[in-house]
């Protein structure tokens, strides 16, 4: 065509220029391709996987505790925390401003929050259910909810010390709670998820139920009981503005806790920094100096070594005695008394010559053996051992004749007063019937006897001196129980003052600890008042109490009456003559009636 | 030019098989890829492709009957009526996510920019077929009307906005004028002319996102969340594919929603995500074969227009190809320009089978 140069020639060499430029810029490519692939791959494989791959834990439901009768008293629900992943949050402002006011949290904490680096960070948890539905209306990128189990105590203060209360990410902080946190909180389950690219989670498997549930606790507690407990200790302390009080109800012949009510009390729905002395079981975690109550175990060791009968005369000095450089007196002078007066009136003099004459090693031997100095075992968190090992001095033994120098935890004395109630063995507390798994697999916690203490034949003298505490003339005629024989012994003990070093002039631990019906005990029934004001003896502050409790359980439990019904006042005796017609006692019936529901003889069984 | 039977027996037996194979392989494995890309999206958009490449195909075997010769008179017209077109989106075009380039043509979307292409192909080849370059090359006035021919339809693209689109058809438009043959003198004194150009359309004619692309590809690290975020995840996407992928459907950048656009402009990383470096090395290598077939053709083309008709198709598959994937492993800035076969789209398809088309007709016809 044009030119010498052979046109096809020409062409030839155009093609070849641009297939090397074509050819160049494609071989680029696979150079490109080698660089990231082969090269870089690992890198960036990483990069991949950290962008979508997550990981979300799922705390485990945790397990009910319920008492006796499978009524909840601390249970899980499910509530929705908020979270937000910071880096998926599209409009910084939008997204604070939206969740300030849909959640009622402070803007510029939130802005703070919000603006932090990482992929998740909490921005409300536990949340409403309106305050989950007007996050989730605000339709804000970055923001996500998950469920999460919040405890809830539907009771509200009822035995809020023994169950305890948990924090905000499940863990139990106190009480049961607390000692049973691996055993009731579920599996938390780490679930892998995905992540796509506006950050949202997507669940590559899903955890069964069975993975995540807790296992729950059936208490030995009684529902009614401890409510009851619970009433009647928080008016006493409020009454008599004392520091704190506790009650315990005890089932002697298996050492099963019926009810263990701390006042004052607290609501663990909403724990707030002001509870903070109220949150421990002072029951098991302080120990206090006992009083008179352990004049008890004195008794039962001077009958158990034959040291004394019941019937021993001792002279108590008329009210002062002069042992060392100190002297102890008693709160009214008694000149000649038998043990059983000893105990009846509670004499410390009396009291004191007895223990001397026991000796101080027995003294020691037999307060160890019903269980002072020892953690009774109980599961509960913080259970202190008490002291019962300084006798060295006659002093010493002399006083802890008579529970002073000496410190017991309320629930050691409850249990050693069980020992007596039961015929001389000492029971291991508990308070947890049975580990219930999810799966329905249960663990039963058998009574567990610790030791024999003292024969049946003492234990059954002990108790019919016991009796006499309560009857006229002794100093709890008001822990009496119309129709029932009680047993029991009041304490009052003066408190060290940690200021003097001595013991502080108006500071009294007052308490009664008592068990009926006497003949076949079905309840140990512990009451103790600290500092109260006003009354500060044991007959006055704790065994109205004891009474009001004793009342109760024998209705809730319906334990027919033991004895004649001694006939009221005048008046009222008039209108109800003690024996209306055959078929039982009057009082009897009326006492069946006084019960909310008809319950029958025996307590229906825990839970099918 | 009246075909007798026997004549038209003898062009069925000069078919071009092997190219139409490696055509439809190309496009079955994008059907097959766009199937995965695509599982998070609503309807089944590889059905759709399917369709498309079914018409498309019908298209071109109806084209190969028509010798190519006729186009040389149809360019002229062709090229007005693109123009048209381009200039009816700018007036009344259909506006997608900010960019107006597609025109209702009943129940389809047409972008005239895909036919921009052509037109210019065409109009190119004409020019050079009538007025042939002289041996040394052709001077700066030569090179006049090639330029005002390829700027007009560029200048529209431009302004709908379609940088990539642009880019093609410019680069389509200059590989014709390379391979007509430029004097060193004029590719000199064009170099100085283009970087100054370059800075003139910087200042005067980008908008603020296409400046942000091509600064973000110059410094990605400066913002890898912002524009440099689509890159980056392209990047990563590629990378991690290694050497055997992933496997189909499996790839957590495409199934998670972090590529952008993965079944048009980035669906070469969901092919290197899932299937690893040898299925792109594969695959870059059957484009090389289409763009070595097509550069074939022009060498043994009987006239001069099918020459340069296959030579520019060969540019465009191996421009398309080279900065499609440029863009997507990192070596480019972010333009919009789809991968040719592999991309969603019926427009691109189309345009592509038609070239590959015009290919296989001067093929056809190289001895008469």
């Amino acid at each position: 065509m044009v030119g010498t140069e052979s046109p096809v020639r020409r062409i030839r060499i155009r093609i070849f220029v641009l297939g090397l430029l074509l050819f160049g810029s494609l071989g680029g490519l696979l150079a490109r391709a080698v660089r990231l692939q082969l090269g870089e791959e690992k890198k960036l494989g990483r990069v991949a996987r950290e962008q979508y791959q997550a990981t979300v834990s799922l705390p485990g439901r945790r397990g009910d505790i319920r008492d006796r009768n499978g009524v909840a008293l601390a249970s899980s629900v499910q509530v929705d925390s908020i979270f937000a992943d910071p880096r998926a949050i599209l409009d910084l402002d939008e997204a604070v401003e939206g969740l300030a006011g849909a959640l009622h949290l402070p803007a510029r904490a939130l802005r703070r929050r919000l603006a932090e680096k990482g992929r998740f960070v909490w921005v409300k948890r536990q949340v409403t259910a309106a305050e989950a539905r007007a996050v989730e209306g605000l339709g804000l990128s970055g923001i996500g909810a998950v469920k999460e189990s919040r405890r809830f105590y539907p009771e509200r203060e009822l035995a809020a010390q023994l169950l305890g209360f948990t924090g905000v990410d499940g863990e139990g902080l106190e009480g049961l709670e607390r000692f049973y946190d691996q055993v009731l909180a579920g599996r938390s389950v780490l679930l892998p998820c995905v992540r796509d690219a506006r950050g949202r989670l997507i669940a590559e498997e899903t955890a069964t139920a069975d993975d995540l549930e807790g296992a729950a606790l059936d208490l030995t507690i009684d529902r009614a009981l401890e409510y009851l407990a619970q009433q009647a200790i928080d008016r006493q302390v409020a009454e008599s503005h004392a520091a704190s009080g506790i009650a315990i109800v005890l089932e002697p012949a298996t050492g099963a806790l019926l009810a263990l009510a701390v006042a004052p009390p607290f609501n663990p729905n909403s724990v707030r920094p002001s509870d903070r002395d109220a949150l421990r079981d002072r029951a098991v975690t302080d120990a206090f100096e006992p009083g008179s109550t352990f004049k008890s175990f004195l008794a039962a060791a001077l009958l158990q070594e034959k040291v004394a009968t019941p019937a021993t005369p001792l002279f108590a000095e008329n009210g002062a005695w002069r042992i060392g450089r100190r002297t102890l007196h008693d709160h009214e002078p008694f000149g000649w008394l038998t043990l059983a007066r000893v105990l009846q009136v509670s004499s410390n003099i009396g009291a004191a010559k007895f223990g001397l004459a026991l000796g101080r090693i027995r003294l020691h031997d037999y307060l160890q053996a019903f269980g002072f100095g020892a953690r009774t075992g109980i599961a509960l968190p913080g259970e202190v051992r008490g002291t019962v090992a300084s006798l060295r001095s006659d002093i010493s033994v002399a006083t802890a004749s008579f529970g002073q120098g000496v410190t017991a935890t309320p629930l050691q004395i409850v249990t050693a007063f069980g020992a007596l109630a039961n015929g001389g063995t000492l029971m291991r507390p508990y308070v947890v019937e049975r580990i219930v798994e999810p799966d329905g697999r249960s663990v039963t916690t058998e009574p567990r006897p610790i030791r024999s203490v003292v024969s049946r034949a003492v234990a059954r003298t002990v108790t019919k001196m016991l009796e006499a505490v309560v009857e006229k003339g002794g100093t709890a005629p008001a822990a009496a129980v119309p129709g029932y024989l009680v047993a029991g012994k009041t304490g009052t003990a003066q408190k060290a003052d940690p200021l003097t070093g001595g013991y502080s002039a108006d500071k009294r631990f007052a308490s009664f600890v008592g068990y009926l019906p006497a003949q076949a005990p079905r309840f140990v029934i512990g009451v103790f008042v600290d500092e109260p004001k006003g009354k500060i003896y044991g007959g006055e502050v704790a065994a109205p109490v004891f009474r009001e409790i004793a009342e109760g359980a024998l209705r809730q439990m319906g334990v027919p009456p033991t004895e004649p019904i001694p006939a009221p006042a005048a008046p009222v005796a008039a209108a109800t003559p003690a024996t209306a017609r055959p078929g039982g006692p009057r009082p009897a019936l009326k006492l069946a009636q006084a019960a909310t529901r008809p319950l029958p003889p025996t307590p229906p069984e825990v839970r099918p | 030019m009246e075909l007798t039977a026997p004549t038209r027996r003898r062009l069925f037996a000069r078919f071009p098989l092997s190219p139409l194979l490696l055509t439809c392989a190309i496009t079955g494995l994008g059907v097959w890829n766009l199937a995965s890309a695509s599982r998070n999206v609503q309807g089944s958009l590889w059905l759709s492709q399917l369709l498309w490449f079914a018409g498309g195909l019908a298209a071109v075997l109806l084209f190969a009957l028509w010798d190519y010769r006729h186009l040389a008179w149809l360019a002229y017209p062709a090229y007005a009526v693109v123009i048209l077109l381009l200039l009816a989106v700018a007036v009344h075009g259909r506006t997608i996510m900010g960019a107006r380039r597609w025109l209702d043509v009943g129940p389809v979307h047409l972008q005239p920019s895909e036919l921009a292409k052509l037109a210019v192909l065409l109009v190119l080849a004409r020019h050079f077929h009538e007025s042939p370059p002289p041996r040394r090359g052709l001077r700066l006035h030569q090179l006049l009307l090639p330029f005002a021919l390829i700027l007009l339809p560029v200048a529209l693209v431009v302004k709908q906005p379609d940088l990539g689109t642009a880019l093609i058809v410019a680069a389509v438009g200059l590989t014709l004028c390379v391979f007509a043959g430029i004097r060193r003198t004029t590719l000199v004194i064009l170099a100085l002319a283009g970087v100054t150009a370059a800075g003139g359309a910087w200042q005067h004619f980008l908008k603020g996102y296409q400046k942000r692309r091509i600064e973000t590809f110059l410094n990605p690290a400066g913002d890898s969340l912002g524009a440099g975020y689509h890159a980056a995840q392209s990047i990563i996407a590629v990378g991690s594919g290694r050497v055997t992928g992933k496997g189909w459907g499996q790839g957590t950048q495409t199934q998670l929603s972090f590529l952008p656009e993965q079944h048009t402009d980035f669906i070469f990383s969901v092919w290197a995500e899932e299937h690893g470096f040898i299925a792109c090395a594969l695959l870059v290598l059957l484009y090389l074969a289409l763009v070595l077939w097509a550069l074939w053709v022009a060498g043994v083309a009987r006239d001069r227009f099918g020459s340069y008709l296959a030579a520019g198709v060969a540019g465009l598959v191996a421009w398309h190809v080279f900065i499609n994937i440029g863009m997507v492993s990192g070596l480019l800035p972010i333009v919009g320009v789809t991968l040719p076969l592999m991309s969603y789209g019926g427009s691109s398809l189309l345009t592509l089978l038609l070239a590959v088309g015009l290919v296989m007709n001067v093929q056809m016809r190289r001895f008469g």
